[in-house]
């Protein structure tokens, strides 16, 4: 794809969404946790009076966090999903990236498994690597 | 009609922006995009500028987009094919509005009669009339790609819902077949009444007419309302033969032969039934326009309100931390007060002006009343007046949407049931023409509508017996039961079909649906029934669907809202003290509640929480709920107060969670589930037997008293030196007398106040307190709230009025007319059971 990404750190990798996904970003969330409700639903948080369904984005990933990693930061995406306003929690902020197509290739043969299904390219990006996600798959997968 | 300047001035700039809708919709359609919500929306537009129209006699106008409508109908439900000929047709026909509404004066002196009867054409012919203008052989068709099948299973999957939608609201399906005699004119206006009658009981959910034979045709209604066959026969003035009931459980295959039935020719203009079924129906010759079209208005999304309304609390919520964070310094910064003040009030107001935004006068309920009444009574040989006060009085919408089936309902009851035949009215001695009040008004942040009527009441021997002989209650229960508690049984599921009613002279038709329907939204049905005397129904509603009183409470560190409906009592059990209270059997626990056993559940348990032991405390809260006759137990940690709240829906990604009925924001901006009662029992495993456990309304300790956290107590003392506390809230005035202003009748004494004859009541002769003979200047009466019987209690001096926090309601000091004792500052305040005390003082007063 064209155009800016905006990149987090989660369970060691590098992660990026098209930034037109994104809404805001917020630190020291205060959150609900909601007893008996799917192991991906962290909680829910009060958006200035907008209840926001907040997803362990690590568990839908079947990324390896340390489960002593505080969460309190989130990305809060615009506009809804099934019906509901939502966001996800990350470890760490990157930076927002302008990206061209000969940055992006296609997710290689061998990470086309189930979670690879929610990965829509690959940047290279300064010799890193950058898996952009499919932010529609997602959350309307779940 | 009005030829206000200025409001044509309006009408013509609104009307334009639907035609410019109505052409850049028909156009989109030439690219190939057949979108329903497009044509939904062309649909309204039509609408709209037909109904405004027609207010300020336009009547070119109003035929033309008339005829625009009726067609765009037909494409809409998809009996007409979007052919690129119809597009023409209806350009040309919007760009003859446009010129109309151009020179709006002169529009009625324009010809439109080749459009309209183009139009008609289309709409009757179900395509494009020949006559005007030859069809092209290769006409095209914008939606073949949509499979007849899948539209049909679509059809099908919406009815299947729509059936059992009906179902749950207790609605009831028939059909009507009427012969008809040939002449075609008399065919419009039968079906055109027969659907206006439907209308007002009911609503129309299939019509068409059938050929029966050279000489005449059937028309063919299907039709669902709340009311039995006998009564729906009646008040559509229908024939007992041409009506049959079709069961929802039983007969849906018939349902849907009958819902798919194409149309040889609809008896009932389609469209208006898509539309809105309550709605009444148009027709080309007959035009009914709504009065409050004139009102200024503007229309705004829902979802926007819904937003404004999330915003505002928020900010309330803001406003509050703010305050909070500058009360200190308030002194050091010049002319904050002022300002904090300012947005203080504001942010008060505003709030409250937005919450106003959902609200709609209840007169949307009313005006459908009085011809439901004048057909019933008409049909029933009952002759009556109706009164209806309190239109204006505000509700929230999808309230009062909620409220349409039970009022019907209720209605329907006190004319079949309640009142008598004016002969046997005549007989009792009283008015042969029968009174049904309905009243509506606003109290304590609540609506309260009354349904009185003046007949036969309740007789509470014929329910004890029906009940007995259903087994809704024992034979020693029968015995202790009250008399308004008998009453009430007549709300229980199954209690009585229509034969058994009849019976008993009584009501009861799906009472149990009534009830069932106005508790979905957190309302309350009292009934009060005087044998000879008459019956009336009270609902208590929330003023808003959406802000429902709860109780926060805790298990760990969770808080959650239980919402009060349901909530019965609270019981506080202290370790060691009532041991035998709380026990288990088979790893159950159960509550020995006033000689019952209740079933209880841990909270934590039910949504699968980790109980922490270490922090028990001694004191065990046990919330005691009851839906409809089943009564159980949830244990919970702590109870922190009750609070009004917005209740928002569950997020779809949690729904699945049968616990929770929603989300919702605390005062201090945490977010706390809702639960749900009925989740909770099932989850908690419990079944329950239909002998639920009836607990005795008397001793139920107020549960006010328990959860309010700040409450104010009138101290006072009688004759001796106790004191006594009373809440404030029940409380209307005291009024200081001197003792020679009491009069002596019999053995009662009275006290004129205000012209009014008061009953004086003496505390010491209904508590178990000390009584000295009174020598005194002064005394004082306390009147209570909500007193129509005119008492007065009648005291020696009035201590004080304190505020304490969670009253602490101790057993120690029990009697007849107390709700128990507390301190206050370290003295015994005994606490008046009002309600007892009154009702001790009337048993007194009845000779005998």
């Amino acid at each position: 794809m064209t155009g800016k990404i905006l990149t987090f750190y989660l369970g060691g990798s590098l992660f990026g969404i098209d930034i037109v996904f994104a809404k805001e970003i917020n630190r020291n969330v205060k959150y609900t946790t909601v007893p008996g409700g799917a192991p991906h639903v962290v909680g829910l948080l009060n958006l200035r009076g907008q209840v926001v369904t907040l997803f362990h984005l690590a568990q839908i990933l079947h990324l390896n966090q340390k489960q002593e990693d505080k969460q309190t930061k989130c990305i809060i995406l615009k506009g809804l999903f099934q019906g509901d306003h939502i966001g996800f929690f990350i470890e760490k902020l990157a930076e927002v990236i302008d990206i061209t197509p000969d940055m992006c290739e296609m997710p290689p043969a061998n990470i086309k498994n189930l979670q690879g299904r929610f990965i829509s390219e690959i940047v290279k990006y300064n010799k890193e690597i950058i898996i952009l996600l499919d932010i529609n798959k997602i959350f309307d997968a779940i | 009609m009005l030829k206000d300047e200025k409001l044509i001035q309006e009408f013509v700039v609104e009307a334009k922006e639907h035609v410019e809708k109505i052409e850049s919709g028909l156009l989109s359609f030439e690219q190939k995009e057949y979108d329903e919500n497009v044509i939904n929306a062309i649909f309204r537009s039509a609408h709209n500028i037909k109904g405004t129209a027609g207010f300020f006699g336009f009547q070119k106008i109003v035929e033309l987009s008339h005829a625009m409508e009726s067609v765009l109908g037909k494409i809409r439900s998809r009996e007409l094919a979007l052919t690129f000929d119809i597009v023409d047709a209806l350009l040309m026909a919007n760009d003859e509005l446009r010129e109309l509404l151009d020179h709006i004066t002169i529009s009625e002196e324009r010809d439109i009669a080749s459009l309209v009867k183009r139009l008609q054409h289309i709409y009757i012919s179900g395509k494009e009339a020949q006559l005007i203008e030859p069809l092209d052989a290769g006409d095209e068709i914008f939606i073949p790609e949509i499979p007849q099948k899948a539209v049909k299973k679509h059809k099908d999957d919406a009815d299947n819902k729509m059936i059992i939608e009906l179902g749950k609201k207790g609605h009831k399906i028939y059909k009507y077949v009427h012969a008809l005699d040939s002449q075609q004119s008399d065919v419009e206006r039968f079906s055109t009444n027969m659907s206006k009658s439907i209308q007002s009981i009911g609503t129309i959910l299939n019509s068409y007419i059938r050929n029966k034979n050279s000489f005449g045709n059937m028309i063919i209604f299907l039709f669902s309302t709340v009311l039995e066959k006998e009564l729906a026969i009646m008040a559509i003035g229908a024939n007992a033969r041409e009506i049959e009931e079709l069961s929802i459980s039983t007969q849906s295959a018939e349902i849907f032969q009958l819902l798919s039935e194409t149309e040889e020719k609809s008896a009932y203009p389609k469209e208006e039934r898509l539309l809105n079924t309550k709605q009444k129906a148009l027709d080309f010759s007959e035009e009914k326009i709504k009065n409050d079209l004139v009102e200024e208005r503007i229309k705004v999304d829902v979802a926007l309100l819904n937003n404004l309304v999330n915003l505002s609390s928020e900010m309330v919520l803001a406003r509050n931390q703010l305050l909070r964070l500058l009360e200190s310094h308030v002194d050091g910064i010049p002319g904050i007060r002022a300002v904090l003040q300012k947005i203080d009030h504001t942010t008060t107001e505003m709030q409250e002006k937005i919450m106003r935004t959902r609200m709609q006068p209840i007169s949307i309920l009313f005006h459908s009343i009085p011809r439901l009444v004048r057909d019933l009574s008409k049909k029933l040989g009952k002759s009556l007046t109706l009164k209806m006060e309190g239109k204006e009085v505000e509700m929230d919408k999808s309230i009062l949407e909620g409220l349409i089936d039970p009022f019907t309902h209720l209605i329907r009851n006190a004319l079949d049931h309640g009142i008598e035949k004016p002969e046997r009215r005549k007989a009792l001695g009283k008015d042969p023409t029968a009174m049904i009040e309905i009243k509506a008004r606003h109290e304590g942040g609540r609506v309260i509508i009354d349904i009185m009527d003046d007949g036969a009441g309740i007789d509470i021997e014929k329910v004890k017996q029906q009940a007995l002989q259903e087994g809704l209650i024992g034979q020693d229960e029968a015995m202790d039961i009250s008399d308004s508690k008998m009453a009430e049984l007549v709300f229980s599921p199954g209690f009585s079909t229509v034969s058994q009613v009849s019976d008993i002279s009584g009501r009861g038709v799906g009472l149990d649906v009534v009830r069932s329907n106005i508790e979905k939204f957190g309302g309350i049905v009292e009934l009060h029934t005087l044998k000879g005397k008459g019956t009336t129904f009270r609902l208590l509603l929330p003023l808003t669907l959406a802000i429902i009183p709860s109780l926060i409470l805790a298990v760990g560190k969770h808080n959650f809202a239980l919402p009060q409906t349901h909530l019965q009592e609270i019981v506080r059990i202290v370790d060691g003290k009532e041991t035998g209270r709380l026990q288990w059997i088979q790893e159950r626990r159960v509550l020995q509640l006033r000689g019952k056993l209740v079933p209880i559940v841990h909270l934590a348990d039910v949504i699968g929480l980790e109980k922490n032991f270490e922090a028990t405390s001694p004191i065990t809260r046990i919330l005691i709920i009851k839906i409809a006759r089943r009564t159980f137990g949830i244990i919970v940690d702590a109870i922190h107060g009750q609070e009004e709240l917005l209740v928002k829906p569950m997020p779809n990604h949690l729904k699945e969670v049968k616990v929770y009925s929603g989300v919702t924001i605390l005062g201090d901006g945490s977010i706390a589930m809702v639960l749900d009662v009925d989740g909770i029992a099932s989850m908690g495993n419990l079944v329950f037997s239909e002998e639920g456990v009836e607990s005795s309304q008397s001793e139920v300790v107020s549960l006010e008293n328990q959860i309010q956290e700040m409450q104010y107590l009138l101290l006072f003392q009688c004759s001796g030196p106790e004191i006594l506390g009373l809440h404030l809230s029940m409380i209307a005035r005291v009024n200081e007398i001197s003792p020679h202003q009491i009069e002596e009748v019999g053995n009662k004494q009275y006290y004129n106040s205000q012209g009014n004859i008061m009953q004086l009541i003496r505390l010491e002769q209904y508590l178990p307190v000390a009584s000295k003979e009174q020598s005194g200047e002064k005394m004082y009466v306390i009147t209570p709230k909500g007193n129509n019987l005119s008492l007065g209690l009648l005291v020696r001096a009035i201590k004080d009025t304190v505020q304490v926090d969670s009253l602490m309601v101790k057993e120690d000091i029990q009697g007849k007319g107390l709700l128990g004792s507390t301190i206050i500052n370290e003295k015994i305040v005994l606490l008046v059971d009002l309600h007892e005390i009154v009702e001790m003082s009337v048993r007194n007063s009845i000779p005998n």
